[in-house]
């Protein structure tokens, strides 16, 4: 069942090849992992012709499970010379799915630096030229594509930053109406597809939801009962679907974890302003949505359309993005933030390091703390490919090197996201153990610490958050290969249903009897993929550390330090 | 005694005269509980699904002092 593409951009050839017994039953992070730990050597340069870029359709994508249509786009990242599954959500994966493909494989590179773009239809695969795309940002490149081949197209591509190999470029994918905003977007995956000279995949098929099933009935009924536990639960079936997820930046900042100012305050006093309900008032005012599904079939529909005074659309502004491009560089405007996050969705760039990077600059005293014209300014440098431009493409911890700077908040080279290690201390320790770097959602202890989600564990306290973390890790690596949104999680961990309905879901799909031991054993043999791939890439257990800001310096308002200890950091992997 | 509240998420809709997630004082008689100042407020304990005093998760059972600042958050997640 399913077949994986190989496209080698060294020669331009393209097989179909069966699925090898190794990767049956696998899909989404699942699957990019074991491919790059199979096929890819951990020490090689990530943007040369050694490594790969692998893009995976979740087990259940394609399917009428609910909230399920998320890929997995895998690589070595230029930007932490880790392992890397970026996920997003969009229309591609269940496109790719319904056309059986498991995986698409991209190798090589090409000798004459010209760019393509990979055409997927049901007729087949093709290469075609694309230097038409050179220098354009991927709204014009969805335009156009959209244009040519018509509106039903998946389509992911890279902007200008991918094209000019910058650390932080991500992989956009479309949501149903055009917007090149679902991203791939952390670890700097789309400076790998931009190595391989690849601008654009594009998959021409109407079909969405026809990726095969092995008992059609019984995966209805479970589907069925998947939708109505998402539907039950109070954040799944009230919250998102309300104020989507900026909803979380009064939370956060109450709880006094908002990062502000390069993470010397745990408050903002601007939050209010660049909140989800905030957001909400005004896109409906100005004729946008505060509500909206990235892909066909989310119960969820956590994404928003924001109009931007310039009259060109926003969409979404997620909570990391107002965070980031927000809170953290004490900017209070949100038609400024919204821009930033355009520009980023434009350019090719990953929003949390992009705002993280302009934080820098304002630590380094290139641009002023607040000024989000200025920022607007330095961002659309990257456009041009200036020299400025360029730092602020290559990332936070690229960006502080150049300008002096000392404090910045990453870890394995990658930007913190919205939350202050010291004020919610289960995801300082997901931030240090993780197999990506500084990434939330790989454990997103935020549930138990701060939103009374899956139990409670007191976010001040140190105690109890390596269980924590450790579980959510195991259990997000399993959903992250599911093809369902991460956003599952919060109905799965208060309703028992929740994970047997799951594993029905995939029993139906493959005709299998897996168990609920089994999917999480798939969690934690994703994770030791990843850490071996790692380990052979020379990390060690001492890269799995915060910045020491952290441990010396008292948060505010909650005057407490990250004391979590390495010895209880390194007992994370005891599984 | 006097505390700082602040209501999020569509909560403010219950107290007339307030904006959404911006602060306003109210004034209780001392060792007003968490569910004490709901019930004077007239916000519905199953809709304040976070309840938070000085920025830390606070069961309603919480005798409140003067000069709290209280966050009252319906079923809220993101990430």
């Amino acid at each position: 069942m399913g077949e994986i593409l190989r496209v080698d951009m060294t020669t331009g050839q393209i097989k179909k090849e069966a699925v090898p017994e190794k990767y049956q039953g696998l899909g989404g992070r699942a699957l990019t992992s074991k491919v790059l730990l199979e096929e890819v050597d951990p020490t090689c340069n990530p943007l040369g012709s050694r490594n790969k870029l692998v893009i995976a359709p979740g087990m259940l994508s394609g399917t009428k499970a609910p909230s399920s249509g998320r890929i997995s786009v895998g690589g070595k990242s230029p930007l932490t010379g880790t392992i890397k599954e970026a996920n997003a959500g969009g229309t591609t994966a269940q496109k790719l799915a319904s056309l059986g493909i498991y995986a698409i494989i991209i190798e090589g590179k090409p000798a004459d630096g010209k760019l393509s773009v990979l055409r997927i239809s049901e007729q087949g695969a093709e290469l075609l030229p694309g230097d038409e795309f050179k220098g354009k940002g991927t709204y014009e490149v969805s335009e156009k594509l959209r244009a040519k081949y018509g509106s039903h197209i998946g389509l992911m591509q890279i902007g200008p930053a991918g094209e000019m190999l910058l650390a932080n470029a991500g992989v956009a994918n479309n949501d149903p109406e055009g917007n090149s905003s679902r991203y791939a977007g952390r670890g700097g995956l789309g400076a790998v597809m931009g190595s391989k000279g690849l601008k654009a995949v594009v998959v021409d098929t109407q079909k969405a939801l026809d990726a095969p099933v092995a008992n059609s009935e019984a995966f209805g009924e479970a589907a069925k009962k998947f939708a109505k536990i998402l539907l039950d639960h109070p954040v799944t079936g009230q919250g998102l679907p309300s104020f989507g997820t900026n909803v979380l930046m009064n939370i956060i900042n109450e709880a006094g974890a908002l990062p502000t100012k390069n993470f010397r305050k745990g408050r903002f006093d601007q939050a209010n302003q660049i909140s989800g309900e905030k957001l909400a008032e005004v896109a409906v005012a100005r004729g946008g949505k505060a509500t909206h599904a990235c892909h066909h079939g989310c119960v969820m529909r956590c994404s928003n359309i924001y109009p931007m005074p310039n009259g060109k659309v926003c969409a979404p502004i997620e909570y990391e993005s107002a965070w980031s491009l927000g809170a953290h560089c004490e900017i209070g405007d949100l038609d400024d933030v919204a821009m930033l996050n355009y520009i980023c969705n434009d350019v090719g760039l990953d929003t949390i390091e992009a705002g993280g990077t302009l934080g820098i600059l304002m630590e380094g005293g290139v641009i002023p703390w607040g000024d989000g014209k200025a920022a607007i300014k330095a961002l659309e440098e990257v456009y041009t490919g200036s020299a400025l431009g360029r730092i602020i493409g290559n990332g936070a911890v690229f960006a502080a090197r150049a300008f002096g700077v000392t404090r910045v908040g990453e870890v394995k080279g990658q930007h913190m996201p919205a939350y202050d290690p010291r004020g919610a201390k289960g995801i300082g320790v997901t931030y240090a153990t993780s197999t990506m770097g500084a990434d939330h959602t790989a454990g997103y202890c935020i549930t138990a610490n701060i939103l009374k989600v899956g139990g409670y564990v007191d976010p001040l306290k140190k105690e109890g958050q390596i269980d924590l973390a450790r579980n959510l890790q195991i259990a997000t690596a399993a959903i992250d290969s599911s093809g369902l949104c991460l956003f599952v999680a919060f109905a799965v961990l208060d309703n028992p249903d929740g994970l047997p309905t799951i594993v029905e879901m995939l029993n139906a799909k493959y005709g299998a009897s897996l168990t609920i031991d089994d999917v999480l054993a798939l969690g934690q043999q994703v994770l030791r993929n990843e850490r071996e791939f790692n380990k052979r890439a020379g990390f060690t257990k001492e890269a799995d550390r915060l910045p020491e800001f952290f441990l010396d310096e008292e948060s505010d308002p909650h005057k407490t330090k990250f004391d979590v200890t390495n010895d209880e950091l390194d007992s994370l992997y005891n599984f | 005694m006097m505390l700082e509240v602040r209501l999020f998420a569509g909560l403010h809709k219950y107290v007339k005269g307030t904006e959404s997630g911006e602060p306003f004082e109210v004034t209780t008689g001392d060792g007003i509980t968490l569910a004490g100042l709901l019930g004077q407020l007239g916000i519905p304990q199953q809709e304040a699904y976070v309840t938070m005093v000085n920025g830390q998760a606070s069961p309603v059972s919480t005798v409140l002092k003067n000069g709290d600042r209280v966050g009252v958050f319906p079923p809220v997640g993101g990430g």
